[in-house]
């Protein structure tokens, strides 16, 4: 059984993360598009006003210009909305970073639903989509704050580029502090034969909410976070497939082109099996609070539990 | 100086011929942008013969990265670049593609060829050398269409706002881009005030004019505290009579019989 810890932002973690690594790390700089705000690196600037460059509200021209950074050896981590870094700067990530190949970590903050009451136009309902399409770019949505701060380590030792989610606003953390991120590796949460359950992001600890109901209700369910969006684990996706009787993810994100497409890719071509995408389902967010979006959705715990209980009733 | 203008006359032939043996290309932004290229990588630059990942190098970006062909011939000069692959110019599974690409050549600093992304990239550049206290200048050239593009005014701000002084940029003003000339398209003027708007040391100079180029260079090192622009005024389709100032040759394929033309008309110069 998965026991929730504090609650943390990947705000806080942000600065707090970056200027320790920097510490180690000379070659570690960070790029904003006037959004310190939302990313949380102003104690970056504090600690090393030198390797903080602030491009003004100009996302396409900080993507480019961390490339240019890049090009010369630096590690920059570049953040901005994530519907801005996917969608307004998407030329910049395709062909200034992907395309040449440089070291840029693209940090797309107020992810999803997390950007609440700021509405449809800046819930980036399509950023996993964009940056899975992108040639070369890892793609990560962390389940909490604790494994955010692994990835950003794992990003900073990593050589080529790397799409991270942050999200706005404190979630439970499940992870221990000291977690060691592995990308591409999938976690498994609970094991159980009815129910395969795999989520990302801030979904993640939704399901882990859904699978203690489920259980009550005599439903077993293997639960796994799957982190890396691109590259999938598909050795545990498929483990989880051969051995529960239908799957479901769940993703702050439309189901189109995320962690859903993804998976729906990988069976389709190597294990054929049930599968329910629960996330947007091809609409917009709106201006709203994140609880209430994520039960309208469907991707709370009860809406999950209550999915997966119709679905194995069905 | 005389003989950087020869050498630029005869990467001008090289150019013409090599995308002439590739099936066509982009004929008249390559021949406008040759002068520049030449001091650039023969005069202006540090650079080492033969070695093209030497550190202390200057770095030069070609924003406007369907002029890769004179490049490519520029590279082979260098020995960066082994003169027979000029032949795999577009080719299938060839080495050399139109738009540069740093992963396939050597000495290609950047891949570029969406335009107004080249300049934020030069910034970026200019600002980790800084960092480092590398004391290398960052080239870039764009083209003048390329101006259309806005993040080319975002970079320009920020160039200006970080007083990027080791960052220096030319423009490629042949006037034509590819449905018309800039003027019909998307007016530019007043070019030279929009850059000094944006907090530039700006010069407008005979973008064919080899020691024009490297007097301009010469005082934009000097304007510390601020990034510097070169507005080249060249002639798109250079020195090949039937495609001067013809905005239709921006890009295209000629018949034998033009290549003729085009290879006298270049030889007639050089023989001046």
């Amino acid at each position: 059984m998965i026991e929730f810890g504090e609650r943390r932002d990947t705000n806080a973690t942000y600065g707090a993360t970056l200027t320790a690594l920097a510490k180690e790390n000379s070659n570690i700089v960070v790029v904003e598009a006037d959004l310190m705000k939302a990313s949380g690196s102003a104690v970056f600037k504090v600690a090393f006003p030198e390797r903080m460059f602030n491009v003004g509200i100009a996302e396409q021209d900080a993507l480019s210009f961390s490339a240019g950074l890049a090009a010369m050896g630096k590690i920059p981590f570049v953040s901005g909305f994530a519907c801005f870094m996917a969608q307004r700067a998407c030329d910049q990530a395709m062909n200034s970073i992907a395309y040449n190949k440089y070291n840029v970590k693209v940090v797309g903050t107020y992810a999803g639903l997390t950007s609440e009451k700021n509405g449809g136009t800046h819930i980036s309902v399509s950023d996993l989509a964009i940056y899975r399409a992108m040639p070369g770019f890892l793609v990560i949505d962390p389940g909490d704050a604790n494994e955010f701060a692994a990835v950003l380590r794992f990003a900073s030792e990593y050589d080529g580029p790397v799409y991270i989610r942050s999200n706005k606003g404190v979630f439970p953390t499940f992870l221990p502090e000291d977690s060691v991120f592995k990308p591409g590796k999938a976690i498994v949460l609970s094991d159980g034969a009815d129910v395969g359950l795999i989520t990302c992001g801030i979904a993640t600890a939704e399901g882990v909410k859904a699978t203690a109901m489920l259980n009550e209700l005599g439903i077993g369910v293997r639960h796994i976070h799957m982190p890396t969006v691109k590259p999938l684990d598909t050795e545990e996706l498929i483990r989880t497939a051969k051995q529960t009787r239908l799957l479901i993810t769940v993703e702050n994100h439309s189901v189109i082109g995320g962690l859903g497409g993804a998976v729906a890719e990988v069976l389709c071509a190597q294990f054929p099996a049930k599968l329910i995408r629960l996330g947007l389902q091809d609409h917009f967010g709106e201006t709203a609070t994140l609880g209430y979006m994520m039960h309208e959705y469907g991707i709370d715990a009860d809406a999950i539990a209550s999915s997966a209980e119709k679905a194995m009733n069905a | 100086m005389v003989r950087l203008q020869n050498k630029a006359q005869e990467i001008r032939r090289k150019t013409f011929e090599a995308i002439y043996n590739a099936g066509g290309g982009h004929y008249g932004g390559s021949l406008s942008a040759i002068e520049i290229l030449t001091a650039l990588h023969f005069d202006i630059m540090k650079l080492k013969q033969g070695e093209p990942e030497w550190p202390e190098r200057d770095r030069f970006i070609l924003a406007k990265g369907h002029a890769g062909p004179p490049l490519y011939v520029i590279l082979s000069k260098l020995g960066y670049i082994d003169p027979a692959r000029l032949a795999e110019l577009d080719q299938d599974g060839g080495s050399l593609p139109k738009h540069v690409d740093r992963l396939k050549v050597q000495g290609i600093e950047y891949s570029s060829g969406p335009l107004g992304q080249g300049i934020s990239v030069a910034c970026g550049m200019a600002s980790a050398a800084r960092l480092d206290q590398n004391n290398c200048y960052v080239y870039v050239l764009m083209g003048d269409g390329e101006l259309d593009e806005g993040q080319v005014w975002e970079a320009a701000m920020t160039a200006s706002h970080y007083r990027l002084d080791h960052l220096i940029a030319f423009v490629d003003r042949n006037r034509n881009q590819i449905d018309g000339t800039t003027e019909d398209i998307m007016a530019l003027e007043p070019l030279a005030d929009k850059w000094s708007a944006f907090g530039w040391h700006v010069q407008t100079i005979d973008g064919h004019d080899t020691e024009a180029i490297l007097s301009a260079v010469a005082a934009a090192k000097k304007a510390t505290g601020k990034p510097s622009v070169i507005i080249a005024n060249t002639v798109k389709g250079k020195g090949v009579s039937f495609m001067e100032n013809e905005y239709k040759w921006h890009s295209g394929q000629i018949t034998p019989e033009q290549y003729t033309q085009g290879v006298a008309d270049l030889e007639g110069v050089s023989k001046q």
